[in-house]
């Protein structure tokens, strides 16, 4: 009984005693003769005299108005009734403070006022994308643009604005009663080595769930292979994602295929994003804002691949002052650039990537006599955007990348000379021009015009001449995907609780694959293998976000795609549903449902990231491929909000996948023959009949802790799954373990800012070997040896029996990567020196496996014998970076 | 053919950089033998049978040829006749099979699943306005033989071939006759897709229905009596000795194992015909 009484005693006076206060303040008498002044003039008067204290947005009321006022011993409520009549003004007391707001419009309909604008970084401009904004206890995000639209409630409202690396914002929004635009402007944390609050985006919301999100600057904290920070390698390192084969750039993302990623740069699909076989990924680390990773739970306005979204964010430009950084390394170099043009409503950013193993092959050359053949890749990003107002910018977008290789050989004398000429280049190149127009102050619109093209070239040249007599052959293979689109996307802001996302996509393809054009003095052929196809592929799409409540969000999408080749039309109508649900100990329960479909199937037998690889559109033989998720997970902040832990279950169900039953096999006849490799040998029948398709499905558990900020960052991260195949025509029809099939992953990452000046960072992977095909026989081969008197000429006699597909597992795979960042504040700016070690301890990975060949005309006691062939020993790398 | 050059292997030693090896112990389950049946059969040729027992992977024991077999052949789906075992597994009628028919084969033994095979013997290879140039030699081209002819591809089909050329000779060793083989040079306009011992292998997917003129040169340098064998072969050659090819150098990295195509229902191994005009290039 005493604890209600006590109880109802506090409640009274927290109700109390603001009502008491503030009909002393009010009634407090004042004199005041002001004529003609503003109403910001006798508010000061007040102020100055009687030690009153009004707190006001010159945003929010105009006080600009002329008045006059005289009167003695008046009560302040009255003389404040006489100030601010028909000024649109009204004002409450809020502990000693008068806050004035603009007056609510009581009649007739209640209007909300909606909050909206942009979030950008202080120092650089750069709009910060996902940043939340949230009003107790509804909020929003910002898009990729750094807009956001928030509608208020009526009366006071306090604001917090948060994002990774920066300070908090924390504002109070006066109660407001029309549409009002901010831009905030955040600050980055200046050092790691305070322990500040976790500024994410809140892991526990709904939005969060099945999406990764990295940094550049996290992945630059990364060691790095051969000097190079690279983003999909970082990617490789999360819970869920598989990196294929060691050193390749494949993402195996719960057991889809590495063709089934939509891979985004800045919106623009991008078809290869291998340099070097996959060594490195076309995305200078320099450049990059920021990198999504969706593996499930997809948001409506994405499809058209099974497995994930990669979204690769560049930086827009410096609007604020010119700066720049780089750096140089074992293999090669790069420089970004960025800066405001005139003034800070146009900005620029170009950044460029060579390697230069081509000059390091003409050195060996110069030095050895030897010719040398010569290698290099290259990254070229251009970016320029112009702010026409408060509701208009447009962004031009531009990307190059190849890679080349390329070799010249004579040989003769005066008789005859024999001339050999190779050339093999491979790249992308994107383009987007985007357009963000603010239709009002709740919908926020993206219109983007978007080119993307993916290219393979090879062409020989062999001149042969004797005497007066001239002969030359030339063989050209190309393959290409070329698109063309325009989308056009939009955000509405319907309520505090609710908002709605919607728009559409047309993409017009161009395949060009594997054709092969032949020259010769008195002839010329050309092989199509299908000859250059053309395909729309459109989508729509409507998202609803709603909170339902103060635990429970919704979000309800449908995605409708389409698809049109040779008179084929494909369509697929996908539905998505997440629900998320907040338990009072700040536990979140999230569930999600999604439906995607694929429309184009990659033609290669190894892992992706060879140049051969070879975009082909779905036809009425190859169906397109479609999936349907389901996820269930859980996520809760730890530690005082330092520590992320999340957790999901996830089933995939795919139909319609395909593989190549034994492809275009690039890379044996390449590394056998090098520059007189033949394409016109790759004309092959149409892929159609080269590939077996079928169902696959996978399920597992992923586990996170994650620690953002501070200090120490990094996490840790888990991984169980069971990913399967069965495909007509392979392993007797029967279901086999993928290829990436791996049962347990760990991986284990982490940074430490050892001094202002130095981090150590490192990481450690563990993760079950994937399986592998091994003969389960072999048997006598037809064979006509060559007859050569005197020696034994080798011929094949013996044929390997593959038994069941992927029947044997390699053994696990552990790696230890380490890296030392010194840091150097300079009188220009900053300069980094980085040492990297890849593969600490030097684990003989396993690569692939290999039996040794049949001996049989040795005893029968001999056995053949299994090997285990490992790629990369430990490699330390080192590169020095500058930033200004 | 020259070797891989030292350049490329600059390029990618930077992915092979200590590419190393370890032995691996592994088990795996007994395999039950199949039968295996070699049998390339061309109108010029008695019908002839290879029959073999596959084995375990890790066993080097020579193969086991299967002598208890019954061979029977059909052709157009009526049965023909026996094939009759001559020793160490190879069986031998005294038929030649006729070009453009269909057979099918039928084998049972003793411990083994009974197969079937089934394969064809296409058109003879239409060849021609051939021509014989003898080249001497230089400092970088031995001497030899400069072959030209015309080869009619048929039309609306794909069609797959392969070269050999050969010269008659006596082993020094033991006096036996036998065909030495020559060295075959692909001038232009196309050049072979692989080869496999002395047969060098293309198809018509780069002049399918065309007549196409064949730039050949023979690699030497004795005058002797030269056979240059042209053959048409069907699609199931082709592919096992295409497969075959890739499985024999199935040791490079990223690359799937490469299963060798199988036209033998239950067993193992190759059935297929083939047609051929043999051009005799006097000295």
């Amino acid at each position: 009984m005493s604890k209600r009484l006590l109880l109802f005693g506090v409640v009274w006076l927290f109700c109390a005693f603001p009502t008491l206060a503030q009909t002393n303040i009010l009634n407090q008498k004042v004199s005041i003769h002001q004529v003609n002044s503003s109403v910001s003039e006798v508010l000061e008067a007040l102020s100055t005299k009687y030690n009153l204290s009004f707190s006001y947005s010159e945003d929010l009321v105009p006080l600009k108005e002329k008045i006059t006022i005289k009167g003695d011993g008046l009560p302040l409520h009255q003389v404040l009734g006489i100030i601010f009549k028909d000024t649109g003004i009204r004002y409450v007391l809020i502990g000693k403070q008068i806050v004035l707001q603009p007056a609510l419009k009581s009649k007739g309909k209640k209007i909300q006022p909606n909050l909206s604008g942009y979030v950008r970084d202080i120092s650089s401009g750069e709009a910060l994308a996902g940043t939340t904004l949230s009003i107790r206890p509804a909020g929003s995000t910002t898009n990729n643009y750094g807009f956001y639209s928030l509608p208020l409630s009526a009366g006071e409202a306090m604001l917090e604005i948060r994002y990774l690396g920066y300070a908090p914002l924390q504002v109070v929004l006066p109660a407001v009663s029309k549409d009002t635009t901010i831009t905030f402007l955040l600050q980055p944390t200046s050092s790691n080595l305070s322990e500040v609050e976790i500024l994410s985006a809140n892991v526990s919301d709904l939005e969060q769930a099945n999406k990764l999100t990295m940094r550049g600057a996290d992945i630059k904290q990364l060691p790095r292979l051969m000097g190079e920070a690279d983003a999909v390698k970082a990617l490789q390192l999360m819970p869920g994602v598989q990196g294929g084969k060691e050193g390749t750039s494949d993402l195996i993302v719960r057991g889809g295929s590495p063709d089934q990623n939509l891979i985004l740069l800045d919106g623009v699909p991008v078809y290869n994003v291998s340099h070097l076989l996959g060594t490195f990924s076309i995305f200078n680390p320099d450049a990059i804002r920021n990198v999504e990773l969706i593996k499930g739970g997809f948001p409506a306005p994405y499809g058209g691949r099974l497995s994930s979204v990669v979204d690769v964010q560049l930086k827009e430009g410096n609007n604020q002052r010119f700066a720049g950084e780089g750096a140089a390394g074992l293999m090669s170099s790069k420089l970004l650039l960025e800066g405001p043009i005139k003034n800070e409503k146009t900005a620029f950013l170009i950044a460029g990537r060579r390697t230069y193993l081509d000059l390091l092959g003409a050195a060996a050359a110069a030095l050895s006599g030897e010719s040398m053949s010569k290698y290099h890749f290259y990254d070229l990003n251009a970016k320029v955007n112009h702010t026409f107002s408060a509701k208009d910018r447009l962004y031009l977008s531009v990307y190059a990348g190849q890679d080349a290789f390329s070799d010249k050989q004579e040989f003769g004398d005066a008789t005859g000379m024999e001339q050999q000429r190779f050339n093999m280049r491979w790249g992308n190149s994107t383009g987007a021009l985007r357009w963000n127009h603010v239709f009002g102050k709740r919908l926020f619109s993206n219109l983007t015009l978007t080119h993307s093209r993916y290219g393979f070239s090879q062409n020989s040249e062999n001149k042969i001449k004797q005497r007066d007599k001239q002969t030359q052959r030339l063989v050209d293979y190309e393959s290409s995907i070329e698109d063309w689109g325009a989308k056009a996307e939009f955000d509405f802001a319907a309520g505090l609780r609710h908002s709605i996302r919607f728009g559409g996509s047309y993409t017009f393809h161009t395949f060009r694959p594997e054709q092969t054009i032949l020259k010769t003095d008195s002839i010329t052929l050309l092989s199509d293998s299908f000859s250059e196809i053309q395909a729309q592929e459109f989508y729509t799409y409507a998202e609803d976000r709603i909170q339902l409540g103060e635990r429970l969000q919704v979000t309800t999408g449908v995605h409708l795609s389409g698809f049109s080749v040779n008179g084929k039309n494909f369509s697929s109508l996908q539905p998505r549903l997440a629900m998320g649900y907040t338990f009072p100990k700040s536990i979140s329960v999230r569930a999600s449902y999604a439906t995607m479909a694929q429309y184009l199937h990659l033609l290669s037998n190894t892992a992706t990231g060879t140049p051969t690889d070879i975009w082909a559109p779905a036809t009425d033989k190859v169906k397109p491929q479609r999936s349907w998720q389901a996820t269930l997970g859980a996520a809760k902040l730890l530690s005082q909000n330092q520590l992320e832990l999340t957790s999901d279950l996830y089933y995939k169900e795919m139909k319609d996948v395909a593989e190549f039953r034994d492809g275009a096999d690039f890379i044996s006849d390449f590394l056998r023959s090098g520059p007189e490799t033949d394409f016109s040998n790759f004309a092959a029948p149409p892929y159609e009949t080269r590939i077996a398709s079928g169902r696959g499905w996978s399920y597992g558990s992923e586990w996170m802790l994650r620690k953002r900020q501070g200090q120490t960052t990094g996490w840790v991260g888990y991984t169980l799954s069971w990913s399967w195949r069965q495909l007509n025509g392979i392993n007797h029809n029967q279901k086999y373990p993928y290829t990436y099939d791996s049962r347990h992953s760990i991986s284990v990452v982490a940074n430490h800012q050892l001094t202002p000046k130095l981090s150590l960072g490192g990481s450690w992977v563990y993760r079950t070997g994937y399986v592998t095909t091994l003969p389960a026989a072999h048997y006598k081969a037809y064979n006509e040896p060559v007859a050569n008197p005197g020696s034994t000429s080798p011929h094949v006699a013996s044929v390997d029996y593959l038994g069941e597909r992927n029947n044997y597992r390699m053994p696990g795979y552990h790696r230890l990567d380490l890296s030392l960042t010194h840091t150097k504040k300079k009188s220009w700016g900053e300069r980094s020196w980085n040492i990297s070690i890849y593969n600490a301890y030097n684990r003989k990975n396993p690569y692939f496996m290999q039996l040794s060949s049949p001996n049989l005309s040795t005893s029968s006691s001999s056995t053949r014998q299994l090997y285990q062939v490992s790629l990369f020993p430990i490699l330390p790398s080192f590169s020095y970076g500058f930033k200004f | 053919m020259k070797e891989i050059k030292l350049t490329i292997a600059l390029v990618f030693s930077l992915l092979l950089l200590a590419g190393c090896e370890t032995l691996v112990e592994l088990d795996l389950p007994d395999h039950k033998p199949r039968i295996v049946v070699n049998a390339v059969f061309n109108p010029d040729s008695l019908f002839t049978v290879d029959l073999s027992s596959s084995q375990s992977v890790f066993t080097d024991h020579t193969y086991t040829p299967i002598t208890d077999a019954t061979i029977k052949v059909y052709k157009d789906g009526q049965y023909l006749f026996a094939v009759e075992h001559k020793g160490k597994g190879i069986y031998k009628a005294d038929r030649k099979p006729e070009a453009l028919k269909h057979y099918e084969l039928q084998v049972s033994a003793p411990g083994h699943a009974s197969i079937k095979a089934a394969s064809y013997v296409p058109a003879a290879p239409s060849v021609r306005d051939l021509k014989a140039t003898r080249v001497p030699a230089t400092n970088n081209q031995s001497a030899g033989i400069q072959l030209s002819f015309v080869l009619e591809d048929e039309p609306g089909q794909e069609n797959y071939y392969y070269i050999q050329a050969y010269a008659p000779d006596i082993n020094p060793f033991n006096n036996q006759a036998y065909n030495r083989a020559i060295r075959i040079e692909f001038n232009k306009p196309i050049k072979y897709e692989f080869n496999m011992e002395n047969r060098w292998f293309f198809s018509d997917k780069l002049f399918n229905g065309q007549k196409i003129p064949l730039d050949l040169f023979l690699e030497t340098n004795q005058r002797e009596m030269r056979h240059v064998q042209i053959a048409h072969i069907t699609k199931k050659y082709y592919d096992y000795v295409r497969t075959l090819e890739k499985q024999s150098y199935s040791d490079n990295f990223g690359v799937m194992p490469m299963p060798v195509a199988n036209n033998i229902e239950q067993g193992l191994g190759l059935f297929a015909g083939y047609n051929s005009v043999t051009v005799k290039i006097l000295p």
